[in-house]
């Protein structure tokens, strides 16, 4: 059974170097701020469109802001 | 040397667009329970109001005006679960998802469970609170995942 990998991302170093507040951040992607809130802390998963979404928003590639912890395997 | 009046920062364009969604969300909920009382306390009401203003005997509600009024009530509650679904984001639409799972699989457990335990007991209809105790569990979940967040 594969485990359960924990995601990690840059999500509120990014919007921290942009001087974004998370109501900032969430208008921009057209979600809620609980769900900025959530994904910052790691409670939840964006979808991939909302995670392309990010990746535009940022102009970075995705890899870039979530990190699964498995580079070293 | 004149005096000038700092005004607060204008929030940025995501903020407004935030606060505005907030807005709406929060005039959806109010409509949300004004239907609801309408519903389930007004109806009733005017009802009864018409019946007395005309002195007319308390009849049980025809069957063509119940039929009528169950429709009108399926309609309401599509289009506001529609309206909700489109405005709101996908987390939320993902924890609406599993509080409803939670909910049906609660009274998919319970139910059996009441009418066993109904029968033994010799209670009649013990089985219906299933519905109830099943809402309960789901809104505690709901917010239990909601303050997590």
């Amino acid at each position: 059974m594969p485990e359960e990998v924990e995601m990690k991302n840059r999500l509120k170093v990014l919007r921290a170097e942009r001087n974004w507040s998370q109501a900032e951040l969430a208008g921009r992607l057209d979600v809620s701020r609980q769900a900025v809130n959530a994904i910052e802390t790691g409670k939840y998963d964006p979808s991939l469109p909302l995670a392309f979404r990010i990746g535009r928003l940022f102009a970075m590639p995705i890899e870039e802001i979530f990190d699964d912890e498995q580079d070293g395997e | 040397m004149t005096s000038k009046t700092v005004s607060e920062a204008q929030p940025l364009w995501g903020e407004s667009r935030e606060a505005a969604r907030a807005a709406r969300r929060t005039r959806r909920r109010i409509l949300l329970v004004a239907a609801a009382i309408m519903l389930v306390v007004g109806l009733p009401f005017l009802e009864g109001f018409v019946d007395g203003l005309f002195n007319l005997p308390r009849t049980p509600t025809q069957k063509p005006l119940a039929q009528i009024a169950a429709v009108i009530i399926l309609i309401v509650g599509g289009i506001v679960t529609w309206r909700n679904w489109r405005e709101t984001d996908e987390m939320q639409r993902r924890l609406a998802i599993e509080t409803w799972a939670v909910i049906g699989l609660a009274n998919f457990v319970l139910h059996p469970l009441l009418t066993i335990i109904g029968a033994q007991t010799d209670q009649a209809d013990f089985e219906d609170y299933s519905w109830g105790v099943s809402v309960t569990i789901g809104m505690a979940f709901y917010i239990v995942r909601r303050v997590r967040s």
